[in-house]
């Protein structure tokens, strides 16, 4: 057994390594305040917000999204800030939401439920972001796409009598 | 506010670490907790190839062990040679990879065959970025992502219903077709002729605005597959626990052993 000092020093180390899997997967992650305020965010996160198409940072460091018209993004974080008094909120889960993006891209996918998630009584409420921008996916090259790879769809298909492939 | 970041920049190892507060601990923990909401098991391994973590699909897939195991050392290996004797070499050499180019990170891609006959797991392996020096073994040096292509779904359905307007038998052909079955399989398995099939995976292609079934695929589990929209909150252990340099052997651990739980709690939650 190692000493106390050692394990915590590997748990520190293995919190910040776990941040690194998100960022390979293409997942933005981030965790905000019952205000909105972002916390915490790993690169891919940042990067999504930096394109101002979707959803962004103020200067006060403040989510926002870029359709002013839009409150998703408020009503999502208020019903995990207070999930007992929202109806709707998923007693299990997350709620998936689509983020419109001013350019017509394809709307991002904001996936949110209340942080931390272990505790039956919290005392902070702070809302757990997971991005995904579906317009990056396609043409993505990052971890996703090697891993897919091998669960030869496209050579199921290929050998399938039926499958032609692009638009039918 | 100011804006924390947590950087994955080789210029920021992970081993110069401040001595966190107990609140940014907790904050931290998020990144254990969006891994925990993944359709994909990832793990982190130390140079000994120990596990120091891993999220609730990876353990799943370990508890299974049809194909991979944690010994009692709590060392990640392949079940036999049969399933792939490469993986300990591999992961050896991801551990050195930062050391010998910290700028080029190498995936590697393996098969893991299954003594269950199920298709194999994919495992990517890519070494973390770290300066670590080559002699501290309890280091966290290699990322293993795990993708066992016939995981159960987790009600993807209504999420793509959602996000892309489809009606309910094109969302059932989707969920079919993130799963790698065929046109074929799709056609007996939704009891429906192969022309309508073909209809459906056009109106998928229109409503996605992607031309090639890859391209499909990809943006599907990029959307809603890899992540759990149901999170069973139920499956995580309350009771304290002591996190042990040990790692049981998976197969005879309760969830209370579990270390990614046990760093969680130990965080405070």
């Amino acid at each position: 057994m190692k000493s106390g000092e050692d394990i915590s020093t590997d748990k520190q180390r293995a919190l910040l390594a776990g941040w690194q899997a998100p960022d390979l997967l293409g997942i933005g992650v981030a965790v905000c305040d019952a205000s909105c305020h972002m916390l915490i965010a790993n690169q891919t996160f940042l990067d999504i917000l930096g394109t101002r198409d979707g959803l962004y940072l103020n200067s006060e460091g403040r989510l926002l999204e870029t359709d002013e018209a839009s409150q998703i993004l408020v009503d999502v974080v208020g019903r995990c800030s207070h999930p007992s008094n929202a109806a709707g909120m998923p007693s299990r889960g997350c709620i998936s939401v689509k983020v419109r993006r001013t350019s017509g891209r394809k709307p991002l996918t904001l996936l949110a439920r209340p942080f931390p998630s272990t505790t039956t009584v919290r005392s902070s409420s702070m809302t757990l972001l997971l991005l995904l921008d579906v317009a990056h996916a396609v043409n993505e090259e990052g971890v996703v796409a090697p891993l897919l790879r091998l669960v030869s769809t496209s050579e199921n298909w290929g050998g399938s009598h039926n499958y032609r492939e692009g638009v039918h | 506010m100011a804006t924390s970041k947590i950087s994955t920049n080789p210029a920021a190892p992970i081993n110069r670490l401040p001595q966190f507060s107990q609140q940014t601990s907790n904050i931290l923990a998020a990144g254990l907790e969006a891994l925990e909401m993944l359709n994909i098991g990832v793990a982190v391994t130390n140079r000994a190839r120990r596990v120091l973590f891993a999220n609730q699909t990876a353990e799943q897939i370990l508890l299974s062990r049809d194909g991979l195991e944690v010994t009692d050392q709590g060392v990640l290996q392949p079940l036999s040679k049969w399933s792939n004797p490469s993986l300990p070499r591999i992961m050896q050499q991801a551990s050195l990879a930062p050391q010998a180019d910290p700028s080029e990170t190498k995936d590697v891609i393996l098969a893991i065959r299954r003594p269950s006959g199920k298709r194999p797991f994919t495992l990517l392996v890519r070494s973390l970025k770290t300066r670590a020096s080559l002699s501290d073994l309890t280091s966290p040096s290699v990322l293993v992502f795990v993708w066992d292509p016939e995981l159960p779904e987790h009600d993807t359905e209504a999420g793509l219903r959602e996000l892309f307007g489809f009606t309910s038998c094109e969302a059932r052909l989707a969920n079919l077709l993130m799963k790698g079955k065929s046109v074929d399989d799709c056609c007996t398995d939704l009891e429906i002729r192969p022309s309508t099939v073909r209809m459906h995976l056009a109106n998928l292609f229109a409503k996605t605005g992607v031309q090639r079934q890859g391209q499909l695929v990809s943006l599907l589990w990029k959307s809603v597959g890899m992540v759990r929209t149901k999170y069973d909150r139920a499956s995580l252990p309350c009771k304290t626990g002591q996190s042990s340099a040990v790692t049981p052997k998976v197969s005879n651990r309760t969830d209370d052993d579990l270390p990614v739980r046990t760093l969680i709690r130990e965080c405070g939650f």
